[in-house]
């Protein structure tokens, strides 16, 4: 066990991830393709001086590689402006809405001016040869282990474009993703263990997840920076999955101890996270002369006035806590339904029918999880099917043991009405219907022996009664059919 | 530099000895801010200050009362410093690049936040150092102004610049210039510069210099090696062929017309085809030789002269022709119409035109079609404007007759004169053959 203390080991974090609107400076929808490519255009880049004068390290850098770039666009959802032929369009209010929204959640001071940025990128992943960024919150904190992770700052960025080939002379890339809202969390360097980085970053999801964020892979990224004693900060880039990170974190701690051991120094760079949880060179770290003004796009003013209007969303956290206490889930409940999709529906369900939240809750989580294990398309059942049948089963209409065989109907698209007739609970009159039918049919086996007529009759009857009545009743009315007959006999 | 701060900020920040540049430090209530501080643009909001972060980012902090300003170190000047290599001689060809502003001589403008010329040839050909493998450049700032605010006072400096660079003995000419009206300015030259013995290219961008994708760096190279390696003698525009950065087109200056507001390939030629195609790597394809070949002795004969009381008016449906009463009453010497179709207005212009031109107004009739020729013999509306004396014009474009008028208007009085010169072919502004690839090419 290495004793990361003594370490000096020192971890924050970046987490991006991907607004679900439209592009943040055009109108184009936020959507990726794999069909065909309606057009593929070729452009080279050059590095350019920021404001104060100075050529950035990471531009000459790729300069001196000096490749070409093929960027592959769609007529109908790209436009002039992924192509850099128009310049961008004015900022997409709802994804700086919700960037707001987030700085809040996060307990950030929101900037007073917003100055998009051009970020100076010549790897050809950006038309421009930049990517927009702004800063609209800093000053934030989030609490772990009873601890304060400080939040250092906000940012609202567009995406680059998708990486699609790569060969000695060019690289290929798909405009589609260039432009997507991405917000990026940046957290201070106050993470002390592996274990503790994943937290964080489970925890910062789950906040983002209250909002209007995209899911699903390559929505989310994040970054790691880290640094131990005797060592420079290392980036390290890409991580898609949170469960690597511990894993990531110790594996470049033991690279940079063999470096060390060695008696040679660590360099500050930018690394990538490979898909065997090691950490591969990319370019050296970037500085902050990479960083210039926007000139096509206006500051945005935000006023104190304008912050008190934003109407913050209830995160996870929140509607955990809420199901704990109105409703009384047990925890793990609690947290695997608000960890599900069906944390509205559920919501709604129990706050609008007279039915125990447990029961709907291990429904949503246990039931249909097992559901879809099976393969069967739970998305066929409409959130008005799903109420209906909670709503029956409240009423005692459905019995709760058949709650599995419904679904599973309702996924075929059986309507509730037919299902009704099959699941529908049965009367006692009912009930003895089906055992003098079934007694009838089997008059020759009823002799004086009891236990026999018993075994052979409950059978039958409880495949037709299909637990649509307790079995105990259906034991009782029948030993006292068979007791009825031999008596009469 | 502090001066587009408003006068509060401005104070506090003098009470300080702040310049911008400098690092400061800012509490506010319960905060402390450290950063640069940078130039204040006309957008950004007046109460506040704008601050460069250590990460790169600037944002604006609002400066209230309640706060403390100090100032940690003095900083890095913002303004810019050259530092230009000595190249050696490497190619026997001389090329002399004239800066007139627009796009590609552009960076930030602190007081309007957007983007103007400011750059000089010499900036601009540092971060493009291949073209010293090219030719020998000599530069020269002319003007720098956005190409809407040009004059034909800026195009008589240009000529005037012309002419003693080719005294000078240079092969060719760079014009660096705005993108808006940059086919007017090439219209203006082509008349202007009679007997030009060497090359002249205009040159611009459509995505300013500072950023990664700009794409004057491959127009200024294409106008290089095609002065370097062709005997083109002519005025041309050099500009992207297509959204690829892969080839230019070298367009003839009469012959072109911006297309596009953004776009990198907006220089398209008009019921002609391009000169030619040069590729970044010099290969050239010549589509049309009818340019004029480069000869070092003929003696350029400069004529740039222009009348100012020239029009240019667009018609369309329901058009109020009351318009041209102002134009009689201010003794306007020409007016360009672009007509409809084949050179057609509405009936109730008759009345006022006929004024205008018994007042002795060239009335000249271009089609807003922007392609194909004007024919008014074939419906009535045509004969009819031709009797009353409105002269028919072709295929010049609507702006190329503009330039023209204004340029021969400045040399002849007599109305008959005027017309033939209007109507003599003086740079190929006229084309005698209308080839069906040239459409919407």
């Amino acid at each position: 066990m290495i004793d990361y203390k003594n370490l000096g080991l020192k971890i924050g974090l970046e987490v991006h991830r991907q607004l679900d609107t439209h592009k943040l400076f055009c109108n184009c929808a936020s959507v990726l393709r794999s069909d065909k490519p309606d057009i593929k255009i070729n452009r080279k880049l050059r590095p350019v001086k920021s404001e104060i004068m100075e050529f950035d390290i990471v531009a000459d850098f790729e300069r001196k590689k000096r490749k070409y770039y093929v960027y592959e666009s769609y007529f109908d959802t790209n436009c002039l402006v992924e192509l850099d032929e128009e310049p961008p369009h004015q900022i997409n209010q709802e994804a700086l809405d919700i960037g707001l929204k987030i700085s809040l959640l996060f307990n950030c001071d929101i900037v007073d001016e917003i100055q998009i940025m051009r970020k100076q990128v010549l790897d050809g992943s950006n038309t421009t040869g930049f990517q927009r960024s702004a800063l609209i919150a800093m000053n934030g904190y989030i609490k772990n282990r009873g601890k304060k992770i400080n939040i250092i700052s906000v940012c609202l960025e567009e995406d680059a474009a998708r990486k699609i080939n790569e060969t000695n002379e060019y690289v290929v890339y798909r405009l589609d993703r260039l432009g997507i809202p991405l917000i990026e969390i940046v957290t201070g360097p106050d993470i002390r263990d592996p274990v503790q980085a994943k937290e964080v970053a489970e925890y910062i999801g789950a906040i983002l997840k209250s909002t209007k964020v995209k899911s699903g892979i390559g929505s989310i990224r994040q970054d790691l920076n880290l640094s131990i004693k005797c060592g420079e900060k290392i980036e390290i880039k890409g991580v898609q999955d949170l469960r690597s990170i511990p894993n990531i974190i110790e594996n470049e701690i033991t690279r940079q101890f063999k470096i060390i051991n060695t008696g040679k120094k660590i360099n500050s760079e930018v690394r990538k996270a490979c898909d065997d949880n090691t950490t591969s060179y990319i370019r050296p770290m970037s500085g902050g002369s990479r960083i210039y003004i926007e000139t096509d796009v206006k500051p945005i003013r935000v006023t104190k006035r304008m912050i008190k209007q934003i109407e913050l969303p209830v995160t996870i956290y929140d509607k955990q806590k809420k199901f704990i206490d109105k409703f009384g889930l047990s925890n793990q409940l609690a947290r695997n339904i608000c960890n599900s999709k069906y944390a509205m529906l559920f919501e709604s369900i129990v706050n609008e029918l007279k039915i125990d939240p447990t029961f709907v809750a291990n429904c949503f989580t246990g039931t249909l999880k097992e559901l879809e294990r099976e393969k069967l398309k739970i998305e066929n059942i409409s959130i008005l099917e799903f109420k209906e049948f909670f709503k029956k089963i409240g009423n005692n209409e459905f019995p709760k043991s058949k709650t599995k065989e419904i679904l599973k109907s309702m996924s075929f698209g059986k309507n509730l009405k037919d299902l009704l007739k099959d699941f529908k609970k049965i009367s006692l009159e009912e009930l003895d219907k089906i055992i003098d039918e079934e007694a009838i049919k089997r008059t020759d086996i009823i002799g004086n022996d009891e236990k026999r007529a018993f075994k052979k009759l409950m059978g039958p009857i409880m495949h037709r009664v299909n637990a649509r009545i307790d079995e105990k009743l259906v034991v009782i009315r029948l030993k006292k059919k068979i007791n009825k007959i031999i008596n009469q006999s | 530099m502090l001066e587009n701060y408003s006068k509060k900020i401005k104070k506090v920040l003098s009470e300080h000895e702040i310049c911008i540049g400098d690092e400061i430090k800012i509490t506010t209530e319960n905060r402390v801010y450290r950063g640069i501080l940078m130039p204040h643009t006309k957008l950004n909001s007046s109460s506040c200050v704008i601050l460069k972060l250590n990460n790169g980012y600037n944002f604006g902090l609002e400066l209230l009362n309640n706060i403390k300003i100090e100032k940690i170190r003095t900083g890095h000047n913002l303004k810019k410093q050259n530092n230009i290599k000595k190249i050696q001689k490497i190619s026997g060809c001389n090329i002399s690049i004239l800066g007139c502003g627009g796009t590609i001589a552009s960076r930030i403008d602190y007081r309007t936040g957007a983007v103007s010329p400011s750059l000089s040839p010499e900036d601009i050909l540092e971060n493009i150092p291949e073209l010293h493998c090219i030719a020998n450049f000599s530069y020269k700032k002319l003007f720098d102004v956005f190409s809407e605010n040009m004059t034909s006072e800026h195009w008589k400096l240009i000529s005037n610049q012309i002419s003693k660079e080719i005294k000078n003995g240079v092969d060719g000419i760079i014009i660096m210039h705005g993108t808006d009206t940059m086919h007017y300015t090439a219209a203006a030259l082509s008349f202007m510069l009679r007997d030009l013995p060497i090359p002249v290219l205009l040159v611009g961008a459509q995505r300013s210099v500072d950023r990664g994708s700009c794409d004057a760096g491959m127009n200024l190279i294409c106008a290089a090696n095609f002065i370097a390696n062709t005997n083109f003698g002519d005025v041309g525009i050099c500009m992207h062929g297509t959204i690829n950065d892969d080839f230019c087109l070298i367009n003839s200056g009469c012959r072109t017309r911006k297309m596009h507001s953004s776009s990198r390939n907006a220089f398209r030629p008009i019921n002609s085809l391009p000169c030619a195609k040069v590729w970044l790597n010099n290969k050239i394809e010549f589509l049309d030789k009818s340019y004029n070949i480069r000869n070092y002795n003929k003696k350029l004969k400069l004529i740039n002269g222009f009348e100012k009381k020239v029009g240019l008016i667009k018609v369309s449906p329901d058009f109020d022709f009351d318009i041209l009463k102002y134009y009689i009453h201010e003794k306007y010497r020409g007016l360009i119409i672009e007509g409809t179709g084949l050179g057609h207005l509405p009936k109730n212009a008759f009345k006022k035109l006929k004024e205008l031109i018994k007042i002795g107004c060239v009335v000249i009739m271009t089609s807003q079609t922007i392609y194909g020729t004007v024919n008014m013999n074939v419906y009535s509306t045509g004969r009819y404007l031709c009797d009353i004396g409105v002269i028919s014009c072709k295929n010049i474009l609507s702006e190329v007759a503009y330039v023209k008028l204004k340029w021969i208007l400045a040399q002849f009085s007599d109305l008959d004169e005027i017309k033939n010169n209007m109507m003599k072919n003086y740079a190929n502004e006229f084309i005698d053959h209308v080839n069906m690839r040239t459409f919407l090419y």
